[in-house]
């Protein structure tokens, strides 16, 4: 036992170091103020092993990003398909298909009948944005939003697929995108986390959410995100019992922490100073998180801009109205999850009720963000973990229909720091099945994400286990078509 | 004293020794001043052997004895004759030695500047002052050689110190640069800034060019032009060295600077030199890259930003000279010193030294915290206080952050008053003060300039106030957010507050709105309540129910639409068993929680991925449940509850059998209905019911069944159907 104590202490990792500067990278990098060149060295191999803060400055200095969990369909969101009422009906060509993988779901249907959108589009903006009549208000705002066509993911099942997008990896495990923001630029807030998780459920068929989708992987687990659970208590276990005091409260972690240090001193285990800094943070939130909970002081145009919803907790509005008070408060990341977009069947109704639940609560966020000044540097994102099939899944009729999964092309929008306003990027063809013109793989949209928040991707490396981790893994080009 | 203790003889060889040895230093220094005087004046019509230019090479190497042997000695001057210390430099052999080793270096510095490439001025002050030091420490030795210097060594000393000190520098600024030495300090220098806006920076200067600063300006400057190269003016830099100029336009792979940097490390003409820090692959990408688009002097990174090269390109930035003139670094300790619960202060990026400051809205949060901030009120340059309670008190300490670009004071409580107070921020470019109580004479001052980005929404500000601020505002930027919707919204649906959906005895329902102000209406005979037309109560207290019972409401306020209707229905069962036994176990997929989810009054989840509160059964495994009553019940009724989503294949029941019993084991069936199965999806919650032979029993057995083939017009065709249940009610 001594001797693995001891070479735990020797191996005393960067994880450790880092926990020991208080919190993140902050300190370290007003280490480097004082000397330059600390992390500059010509070894390259050690650079590439720094985090890399911001190397210049960023454009974005938090995200909020609006996950539509479950995978809306691009051909009734952005991706305007008008040939497609031509062809109604008809067999996909093979050609267009070229083999793609299928799901247990559609693997066995013996027609694929292209299903055109039941869902009219206009334009929206001074470029002529489409937008489906499901998302009026998105439209409203298509002069302050970059539509992508041309996302495209490697997984065809929801969870491998979101694993994918928030952690660059289908296997559970890694960090989550959040949390690597959060390792590699700390806080700008020390009494609230620096990524926060926010979930809503919509009417329709929805996919399970895993806690590993905001996980810290084998980073540090103050990295990892916290939850507010919609309701009464948003933080489970803050409040203090009747009868302590905040004194008590405060001596009792005092002692705590001198208990674990101790621990950690004989150990070394760098996890007892992750507790320790997490004791912490739970005492400052107990007064941040009624602070910011409470809604008394948004105004009746804030609660029309929202739509009512925003003051019944647990609803996409209410998280999105949430969400800029996070992001007013310097949280770094605020991941928001609405389930209930996994339309295989009974698409139209189902997608009618999900737009409704998010369209207004959207527009409102970049809105509210954008009259605050707040907008220029938070970075919106808006979308789900893969595209839908052109093809009908199911039962078939003009108005019901249901689609598979589709990884080769979907649609997303981005919003704020950094990202070019009212453009529509890339193409896909008149099928909506593949991509003609720029395609934005999961990697570079994370390589482009990080580039805004003033990280080389390439450089915000975590070693662990004898390998080095990204979050793009070993792929990932910055898109700049797409950045102002 | 210790000398006394000495045999004679050996005093005397020492002596001898000592002479002999002092005798030659003598010869030897005499030897080196002269010709080193006589090299300096004749030095132009030297001309350099090879081998001598091998001995210029070593000055470096050895110059390092006379600095250290001529700084020990003018110490030791300085001494008080007591130390002994100050009875070595007072000695001849030292000085001679010292005399010696001096003139040696100075004579392989002469050769090695006969190599060239360095600025005359400075090197004159070298050379010169390295012989001044030669001479005079042949002098001190001559001096203390015969014995004539008794006193006033002080002056000597420090002759001898400023004499070292002097050629010494000169020597550094030769070899590293006239800005070495100060670097660190100096502001220009040290600090390496950070470029605001990329779009701003231009490819040359703030890209190329500190390339070149950092591994190629250090002997191609004007005071030391190796290869008769300067580099640190434009005009040096495009005309070129000894072979021409060094880049062609359009011509990198013609270029001599690329083709040289290309060379391998070992070649003579490598450049950086070998043991230099050489150029990065990237760096040299980047200058490879600038002189194929021109070598255009003026280009800004942004026009080659679509360009694949953008992430090199931005990368390399950091290390620019930059848009942000550059400043001092304020010291760690006065900003941690400065960070509190509600104030953060962070570097604007890595190894910038301007700084984001947030303050927060924080119970511990004290007025002066902005005071403090002058400590380091040249390094802030973005302050974010929006939120914070900051009052008119506070702004103009905030006024005395000179470098402050961007300022956050929107939800504050601030007057305005003091406001004209921020015109001293002469870099100021964004400035927000949303959702506070200004009034247009307090922003009135800030107008006009047009650097500013102003933020202003959510402020008492009318029509006309807006129209007129905009018309002083001229160019500059004006942000008044977006005008507030003046549709009539739609109101959210009451809240119910976990309502039962069934009840042993009876219930309340408890309903609320959060919008204040907002009434709800409801009814309990199944009319839609409409409060207009006067249909159905307004809810002031918790509806009490006692029965199967359908409740109706919707929520109504002036200036909106009255909310959609919502209904909750009751459901009441009045006898739970004492035990019971489920025959056939549910799926393992969906037990929902346990068997007892059956009795225990609760509805199930609303979507069957949650896995809550439902019992799923398939094919085989069908609803099958045996209850046994302590006090058998009067019966009549015997219902489900079900889960109905057709395309996760939850569909209806078949059927629901009933037997009773008095004694255990012996069934009579007293009820039993079939279902047809449904023609299209169904979705939603429903209620099976069973009539039985009224009766008191003691064992109940109920059975539903789902339905084993899915109807042609399902998707899932011939495949199982799937039985949900939550509770199953006696009545």
């Amino acid at each position: 036992m001594q001797k693995e104590i001891l070479e735990s202490k020797l191996n005393i990792n960067r994880r450790a170091f880092f926990s020991k500067m208080s919190i993140g990278i902050g300190s370290l990098a007003l280490g480097s103020l004082l000397i330059p060149d600390l992390w500059k060295g010509d070894d390259d191999d050690m650079a590439a092993l720094l985090p890399g803060l911001s190397h210049f400055a960023p454009k974005a200095k938090r995200i909020i990003y609006l996950f539509q969990s479950g995978a809306p369909s691009q051909l009734e969101t952005f991706d305007y398909k008008p040939k497609l009422r031509e062809m109604f009906g008809q067999e996909l060509p093979a050609s267009i298909r070229q083999g793609q993988r299928l799901t247990g779901m559609t693997s066995g249907q013996t027609a694929f009948p292209i299903a055109p959108s039941y869902i009219n589009f206009k334009q929206y903006g001074q470029n002529g944005t489409w937008i489906s009549d499901f998302f009026p208000h998105i439209g409203k705002i298509a002069d302050d939003i970059c539509v992508i066509r041309t996302l495209n993911t490697e997984a065809i099942n929801h969870d491998p697929a979101i694993t994918f997008f928030q952690t660059g990896n289908q296997q559970s495990g890694r960090p989550s995108m959040g949390a690597w923001m959060s390792y590699g630029l700390g806080s700008e807030n020390e009494n609230l986390p620096a990524f926060m998780v926010l979930t809503s459920r919509g009417k329709g068929n929805s996919q399970g959410l895993y806690a590993h989708l905001w996980g810290s992987g084998f980073l540090d687990s103050v990295h990892q995100g916290v939850m507010l659970r919609g309701g009464k208590n948003p933080v489970l276990y803050l409040k203090d019992p009747e009868g302590m005091s905040q004194a008590e409260r405060r001596q009792m972690l005092d002692q705590i922490a001198a208990l674990n240090q101790n621990s950690y001193e004989q150990m070394g285990d760098p996890e007892t100073l992750a507790r320790i800094q997490q004791y912490e943070m739970a005492y400052r939130m107990q007064t941040s998180v009624p602070e910011l909970m409470d809604l008394k002081d948004e105004s009746d145009s804030t609660v029309k801009l929202y739509g009512p919803d925003c003051l019944v907790p647990g609803t996409y509005a209410a998280n999105c109205l949430l969400a800029r008070r996070l992001a007013e408060r310097g949280v770094r990341f605020v991941q928001l999850y609405h389930q209930g977009w996994d339309q295989h069947g009974n698409l139209p109704n189902e997608m009618g009720g999900q737009a409704k639940d998010v369209d207004q609560a959207s527009a409102a966020l970049i809105t509210d963000l954008k009259q605050r000044g707040l907008l220029e540097d938070t970075l919106v994102i808006w979308g789900g973990e893969f595209g839908r099939t052109v093809f009908c899944q199911g039962e078939f009729k003009a108005d019901n229909y249901g689609r598979d999964h589709h990884p080769r092309c979907f649609s997303i929008w981005m919003a704020g720091g950094g990202i070019k306003p009212g453009i529509t990027y890339g193409e896909t063809d008149d099928f909506s099945y593949n991509v003609v013109k720029d395609p934005v793989h999961i990697h570079d949209f994370q390589a482009t994400i990080m580039n805004l928040m003033g990280i080389d991707h390439e450089k915000l490396i975590f070693k662990h286990q004898g390998r080095r981790y990204r979050l793009t893994d070993v792929s990932g080009k910055i898109v700049p078509g797409i950045m102002a | 004293m210790a000398q006394e203790l000495l045999p004679k003889a050996d005093i005397k060889q020492s002596y001898t020794m000592n002479t002999r040895f002092a005798s030659i230093l003598e010869n030897l220094r005499f030897f080196l001043s002269i010709l080193l005087v006589f090299l300096l004046v004749f030095e132009k019509y030297i001309h350099l052997p090879a081998f001598l230019a091998v001995l210029g090479r070593m000055h470096p190497l050895i110059l390092h004895f006379p600095i250290t042997l001529a700084a020990v000695g003018g110490i030791g001057l300085l001494f008080p004759a007591k130390y002994e210390m100050a009875a070595w430099a007072r000695k001849m052999e030292f000085w001679s030695v010292t005399a010696s080793i001096t003139a040696l270096t100075a004579l392989f510095g002469l050769f090695l500047s006969r190599e060239g490439g360095y600025d005359e001025a400075t090197l004159n002050w070298h050379k010169y002052s390295a012989a001044a030091l030669t001479l005079g420490a042949g002098y001190l030795a001559w001096r203390f050689g015969k014995g004539s210097l008794r006193a006033g060594f002080v002056p000597f000393g420090l002759a001898t110190l400023a004499l070292t000190l002097i050629c010494g520098h000169q020597g550094g600024v030769l070899t590293h640069g006239s800005n070495f030495l100060l670097e660190p300090i100096r502001p220009s220098a040290s600090a390496s800034p950070v470029v605001a806006d990329v779009q701003k920076a231009e490819v040359f200067r703030d890209v190329v060019r500190p390339i070149l600063e950092k591994k190629c300006f250090n002997c191609h400057n004007p005071n030391k032009t190796k290869g008769d190269l300067l580099m640190t003016t434009l005009e040096g830099f495009k005309k070129g060295g000894e072979n021409g100029p060094i880049f062609l336009p359009f011509q990198p792979d013609s270029s001599q600077m690329i083709a040289m940097a290309h060379l391998p490390e070992d070649d003579d003409r490598h450049m950086p030199p070998a043991g230099k820090p050489q150029l990065t692959p990237d760096e040299l990408k980047i200058i490879h890259f600038w002189i194929k688009k021109g070598a255009d002097f003026g280009a800004k990174v942004s026009a080659y930003l679509p360009n694949d090269t953008l992430a090199i390109w931005t990368k390399s930035i950091p290390t620019a000279a930059a848009a942000l003139p550059k400043i001092p670094a304020a010291s760690e300790k006065t900003i941690e010193s400065l960070k509190s619960n509600y104030c953060n202060i962070r570097p604007l990026a890595q190894g910038s030294p301007y700084l984001e400051v947030v303050v927060l809205n924080h119970q511990d949060y004290q007025a002066d915290v902005f005071k403090k901030l002058q400590k380091i009120s040249r390094n802030i340059y973005r302050l974010e206080a929006s939120g914070a309670p900051v009052t008119d008190k506070e702004i103009n300490a905030i006024a005395g952050l000179e470098n402050l670009r961007e300022l956050g004071l929107g939800r504050t409580k601030i007057t305005g008053k003091t406001l004209a107070d921020l015109l001293q921020l002469k870099h100021l470019q964004l400035l927000k003060l949303h959702a506070n109580q200004l009034k247009a004479k307090d922003i009135e001052p800030l107008l006009g300039s047009k650097q500013l980005h102003l933020y202003l929404w959510g402020n008492p500000l009318g029509e006309k106030e807006l129209a007129q601020l905009r018309k002083k505002a001229g160019s500059m930027k004006l942000d008044l957010g977006t005008p507030p919707d003046t549709a009539v919204l739609q109101l959210n649906k009451p809240i119910a507050e976990k309502p039962v959906a069934y009840f042993q005895n009876s219930t309340e329902l408890v309903l609320s709105h959060p919008l204040q102000g907002a009434k709800i209406y409801y009814t309990t005979d199944g009319r839609n309540p409409d409060g207009a037309k006067g249909i159905g109560v307004v809810y002031k207290k918790p509806i009490l129910i006692k029965n199967d019972q359908q409740i109706k409401y919707r929520a109504e306020l002036d200036g909106w639409h009255a909310s959609v209707m919502d209904s909750l229905a009751f459901k009441k069962t009045r006898f739970i068993p004492d035990r019971f036994e489920l025959k056939t176990p549910a799926d393992p997929k969906y037990m929902g929680g346990g068997d007892s989810i059956l009795f225990n009054l609760a509805k199930g989840a609303p979507n069957h991925t949650v896995n809550d509160g439902w019992l799923g059964f398939r094919s085989t495994a069908h609803l099958d449940v045996e209850c046994f009553f302590k006090n058998p019940p009067e019966i009549q009724k015997v219902s489900i509850g079900t889960l109905l989503i057709d395309n996760a294949y939850i569909t209806p029941p078949v059927s629901l059998e009933v037997w009773g019993s008095n004694t255990k084991g012996q069934w009579e069936k007293i009820g039993a209905e079939s279902f047809t199965i449904p023609t299209g999806p169904q979705y939603g919650n429903r209620i099976y019911d069973c009539k039985v032979k009224p009766g008191k029993y003691a064992y109940l057995k109920v059975v539903s069944k789902p339905i084993a083939k899915l109807p042609s017009w399902h998707r899932g065709k011939g495949d199982a159907g799937w039985l949900f249940v939550d509770e199953v009610l006696i009545n």
